[in-house]
């Protein structure tokens, strides 16, 4: 009788390792869909607190993407404490994203910022990526039901509902799963950050 | 005369060679149709027919369009503009461009519709399981079709529309925002986006055409169902030529009637078929305060957003699919036909309110009733599917006829 073992060895050695060989080729197509060295190049952005009024918000692009920039008053500041136990994460804790490394203190993981009247965070939505509105007077008196009857006042994602309250922190019952992202920033003058 | 051509010897000497004469009598003439088809059976030809348009239009826009993010002179990107420049400059250019978008919501209608035939007169069933899931196979297809030719103008609802649809991407475990950022080529869309989603409104449609030639195959090998759901005796099938090839003509012009009104009159469709949102340059710094899918996207995006769970929304939507797919192994009645099966006319009657309940809610701003009712209409789409291995158990059909 034939021993076929060695043609059966042969047979498997060569469709492997032709098997891998074609795999191996996905390599570079994949590298090629990710993003490019240009696109990954960091930058940075400044901003300075004193071209905004008391109360006032712009959305500024870092890395090509939104970011919050808001002045707030001192209302606004003292608003902040009143409503932790309708928030999902009151301390930003949930995923490292929601927090940075400037994060030291408790006050400064509810407020969400260095200096508390100064929030800089980002405007991405943590459920499908929209810019939220800027709905910052509680009730609902100025916006209607789609902000619920307790609303302290905070941003309001027009696509799908969600609700932050004025340090971004996520309401519960609402489909964004966490905190609007900390950005890593400091200060490089008395009101100007560097955000990157 | 097409008697004359096909016997000529020229088509004896091609067919000798390639089969093609062969080919061209097995499925568009000799092919053996049930005689009692009634209107709902012409929407596989009129989706053909749009096909064709598509392909025809969307080649001359390509002629035209540029998919770039370069900030033009006047602060909006050189897609925007070239888009503009079709729309006024390049002859016709609006009447292409009309005709494209026009097509996109009609190919969805007319496939919705071709669906529904499919569901009441049970042409889902064995042995046509096959063509059931390529049918839902093309239509996920074309949704993906559409959502990477919905960004190409690069308007509000463009950038934020593909930013909302990726972003679901970033939801699965682990692999998801590796995956998010493979798509758009960034951390967020932008121009590595544009690029290749123009790249992607070419190759699909490529791809698309040669599922539904299979389709069609598919379709050729166990035949048409008819609205009786059963097999027709040889006596009772006639040729496709010359019955079905007139008929669907007929179908055709119908469609064409209809197009042509929405092409030259509404071509925006009231809003529903291009937004007006989108007549507005992209902004990535501001999301409009309105944004919803196009209306053929919305039941899906409805069950979504109704599940105040990112990820189980997204679970839920991947699941409304899922159920599509499983219908013929779901369904468990020997009748396929719903003209015989009282009670699976009911539930599939509500199965169809479900659905159209939950596209005008997608397409309605969030608010705490309507999502309410979308809850209501996701809970009865996904009911449907449990319900429907257990209808024929209760059910009592009526008598079946003999023949077609």
């Amino acid at each position: 009788m034939e021993d076929k073992t060695r043609r059966k060895f042969l047979y498997t050695v060569a469709s492997g390792m032709g098997a891998a060989g074609a795999a191996v080729t996905v390599v570079p197509f994949v590298r090629a869909m990710q993003p490019a060295a240009d696109t990954l190049a960091a930058s940075t952005t400044e901003f300075d607190f004193s071209t905004l009024t008391p109360g006032e918000l712009k959305v500024i692009p870092w890395r090509g993407q939104p970011v919050f920039v808001l002045y707030r008053t001192p209302e606004m500041v003292k608003d902040i404490y009143g409503h932790n136990d309708l928030l999902l994460d009151p301390m930003s804790r949930a995923i490292p994203e929601v927090q940075a490394g400037w994060m030291k203190t408790d006050e400064q993981r509810i407020t969400r910022s260095i200096k508390p009247e100064y929030l800089v965070i980002s405007a991405v939505c943590t459920h499908l990526g929209c810019v939220p509105g800027f709905e910052p007077t509680p009730g609902q008196k100025a916006w209607g039901d789609i902000v619920p009857k307790d609303w302290p006042g905070g941003f309001h994602c027009p696509c799908h509902g969600s609700n932050y309250d004025l340090a971004g922190r996520v309401f519960k019952d609402v489909p964004a799963p966490y905190n609007l992202h900390a950005l890593p920033y400091k200060y490089i003058k008395e009101t100007t950050v560097l955000i990157g | 005369m097409l008697k004359k051509i096909l016997d000529s010897r020229a088509s004896e000497w091609v067919d000798e060679r390639t089969h093609l004469v062969r080919y061209i009598r097995f499925h568009l003439i000799d092919y053996p149709t049930p005689k009692n088809l009634n209107f709902w059976y012409a929407f596989g030809s009129i989706a053909l027919a749009i096909l064709a348009i598509q392909i025809v239009t969307g080649v001359f826009l390509a002629m035209d369009y540029k998919p770039s993010t370069m900030p033009t002179g006047n602060g909006y990107s050189e897609a925007f503009d070239s888009v503009q420049r079709i729309m006024r400059d390049v002859g016709y250019g609006w009447l292409i461009r009309y005709a494209h978008a026009v097509a996109a919501s009609f190919f969805f209608f007319v496939i919705y519709l071709h669906m529904v035939r499919s569901m009441y007169y049970g042409s889902y069933k064995k042995p046509r399981e096959f063509l059931w899931l390529m049918g839902i196979f093309i239509l996920i297809f074309m949704q993906a079709i559409v959502f990477f030719g919905y960004l190409l103008p690069w308007g509000q609802t463009s950038f934020w529309g593909a930013t909302v649809i990726t972003n679901i991407i970033g939801a699965i475990p682990v692999v998801g925002n590796w995956l998010l950022h493979l798509v758009r080529g960034g951390f967020s869309v932008g121009g590595p986006t544009l690029n290749r989603f123009f790249v992607f409104h070419f190759l699909f449609p490529v791809l698309l055409c040669v599922v539904v030639l299979w389709h069609v195959m598919a379709l050729h090998v166990v035949h048409s169902n008819n609205p009786t759901g059963v097999e027709p005796s040889k006596k009772n099938t006639i040729p496709f030529h010359p019955y079905y090839t007139v008929k669907d003509l007929f179908g055709v012009s119908v469609f064409l009637i209809i197009f042509c009104w929405f092409v030259f009159y509404h071509p925006t469709g009231f809003g529903l078929m291009m937004e007006t949102d989108n007549f507005n340059p992209a902004n990535p710094m501001r999301t409009p305060s309105d944004i919803t899918p196009v209306w053929y996207l919305t039941p899906w995006y409805e069950i979504l957003r109704t599940v105040p769970n990112k990820l189980l929304g997204i679970v839920g939507m991947v699941f409304a699919y899922v159920c599509l797919f499983l219908m013929p192994w779901l369904d468990r009645s020997p009748v396929r036909s719903a003209r015989y099966r009282p009670v699976y006319r009911q539930v599939l009657f509500i199965f169809f309110v479900a659905v159209l309940v939950l596209g005008y809610c997608g397409h309605q701003p969030v608010t705490p009733m309507y999502t309410w009712i979308g809850r209501s209409a996701a809970i009865v789409y996904f009911s449907f599917f449990v319900i429907l291995p257990f209808v024929h158990k209760f059910e009592r059909t009526k008598p079946l006829p003999e023949d077609v």
